[in-house]
């Protein structure tokens, strides 16, 4: 009886195996279009992070300097576009906040417009409330340059080619040391590093980062030793952050969507461990 | 004409997207042509970024009189010179100026903020006021002290078998739920990619909603 039920699960298993993936790129898509157009109104709890970030931006005082780290690039823009921009919307629309926004990623000019373009001014002014500074190519080397002296830096012109005398922001700040807040978008280790050496510890920056949601696992460590002080990752606690703004917006519609794709990848799982499980039993017995 | 563009970007975007999940089905011409296309308008930009780059900065602090800005100009044309055989020993300079200015920057700042910091952090008081806390910092000074022997610790460093066997067990252990924990963000995060995707067809180009 008990060699009976192995073969019948033995058979069941290779069946599974064996079936087309095709399919199951159907089923996936099935499951993350129909919350897309018809939303299931599951609930979203805001988590510890995006509401320590929104506290920590809350706790501003008017006159403070915030630098915006931007490194985005086309491929990870998708999962750190939406925290970008909710965390962008709050930093613009808070009043006395002053931002400077550069980047070390050559794709990031193109999505400050972009990110700029979705969130609007908010009031402020630019070259008073906020600067764009731009591109600053070497990587690390060019961060430390900037850390210790922006005007030498960015040889005294932001990225539209006004010089620092014309905007009033600029006579504000020089270097790290002048800096409030550090936020940067960093969706590889070598731009999270970088930010993280030359920026955030020797200044003793306050470091929030909107990393990939993949990333979340490797950068714990830091939040745990206290170097990352909090972050917004992905889209999901972008719409937490949507949440506690009090504006909702596109992201928050995709929320249902992220929760039954979840839920299908836990179910996933089970079958796939399963599976492992009886195929090794069924080794096991032969 | 603005609106013809916006809407000729979202057509193309939006054919771009299907030619690239095509490849689900099978690998076809339409995938690669995306591929191609999409990696070669990459390398477009980055090109006329540092092109944009050394305008702005390079020649930008030259006509400010700054006249070592021509050191990184000749650093910069030795690189070039690995297309000829014959001079292929000179790019070895800008290549060491390069390497060598963005170690020394790294490596200082390297010590005290990822390693000592993230060693320090691993070794967290037990008792807290929080029990959840003190448990949690005593998994992590565990799992971190055997995912170390897991890597160090060879058979002719722990004779005994049996002892040994129960180390790299629990090193395993230790490095299995990091890398399953890992995995598990990494799914979510690309699942992220597909809604935003989906997002866009059904509601930027399609219409819907």
């Amino acid at each position: 009886m008990n060699e009976k039920k192995k073969e019948k699960h033995k058979t069941l298993a290779e069946k599974i195996i064996a079936f087309d993936e095709r399919y199951l790129y159907f089923v996936i898509f099935i499951i993350f279009s129909f919350p897309l157009l018809k939303p299931l109104g599951l609930p979203l709890v805001v988590t510890e992070q995006p509401r320590k970030t929104f506290e920590a931006i809350e706790a501003l005082e008017p006159g403070s300097i915030v630098v915006l780290g931007l490194g985005a690039e086309s491929g990870s823009w998708m999962d750190q576009g939406p925290p970008t921009e909710a965390v962008l919307t709050h930093l613009m629309r808070k009043p006395g906040i002053r931002l400077v926004g550069m980047t070390i990623s050559p794709q990031g000019e193109m999505f400050w417009e972009t990110a700029l373009k979705n969130v609007g001014e908010r009031g402020k002014e630019y070259g008073v409330d906020y600067v764009w500074l731009g591109f600053i190519p070497g990587q690390e080397v060019g961060l430390a340059s900037a850390a210790s002296d922006i005007s030498e830096c960015f040889v005294g012109t932001d990225a539209y080619g006004t010089p620092f005398d014309e905007l009033p922001l600029m006579k504000e700040i020089n270097s790290a040391n002048d800096v409030d807040l550090l936020v940067v978008y960093t969706w590889s280790d070598l731009g999270f590093f970088a930010w993280l050496r030359q920026w955030a510890d020797p200044y003793h920056l306050k470091y929030i980062i909107m990393p990939l949601g993949a990333q979340v696992g490797i950068y714990i460590s830091f939040l745990a030793s206290g170097q990352i002080y909090s972050w917004v990752a992905g889209t999901r606690q972008a719409g937490e952050y949507q949440l506690l703004l009090k504006e909702p917006g596109p992201i928050l519609a995709t929320m249902d969507a992220q929760s039954t794709g979840h839920i299908f990848t836990v179910l996933l799982m089970i079958v796939g461990n399963t599976i492992f499980i009886l195929r090794k039993r069924g080794k096991e017995a032969q | 004409m603005n609106n013809f563009v916006e809407l000729l970007g979202i057509w193309v975007g939006a054919i771009y997207i299907l030619m690239v999940y095509s490849y689900l089905y099978k690998d076809n011409p339409l995938f690669k042509f995306a591929q191609s296309t999409v990696l070669g308008g990459a390398v477009a930009h980055i090109t006329l970024m540092a092109i944009q780059s050394v305008n702005r900065l390079v020649v930008g602090g030259l006509m400010e009189g700054k006249i070592i800005y021509v050191l990184p100009i000749i650093f910069g044309v030795t690189l070039y010179a690995r297309y000829y055989t014959e001079y292929r020993w000179i790019t070895r300079y800008g290549l060491a100026v390069i390497t060598g200015s963005f170690v020394g920057i790294r490596l200082g700042p390297e010590i005290s903020a990822v390693f000592i910091k993230q060693v320090k952090s691993s070794m967290l008081s037990f008792s807290t006021a929080n029990i959840y806390d003190s448990i949690g910092h005593l998994i992590i000074a565990v799992f971190t002290a055997f995912t170390i022997i897991y890597f160090i610790f060879d058979k002719k460093l722990i004779p005994k078998p049996s002892i040994h066997k129960k180390t790299m067990m629990l090193g395993r252990l230790a490095l299995s739920c990091s890398i399953g924990y890992t995995a598990g963000t990494y799914f979510i995060t690309r699942f992220s990619f597909l809604i935003d995707r989906l997002q866009y067809l059904f509601f930027t180009w399609i219409g819907l909603g």
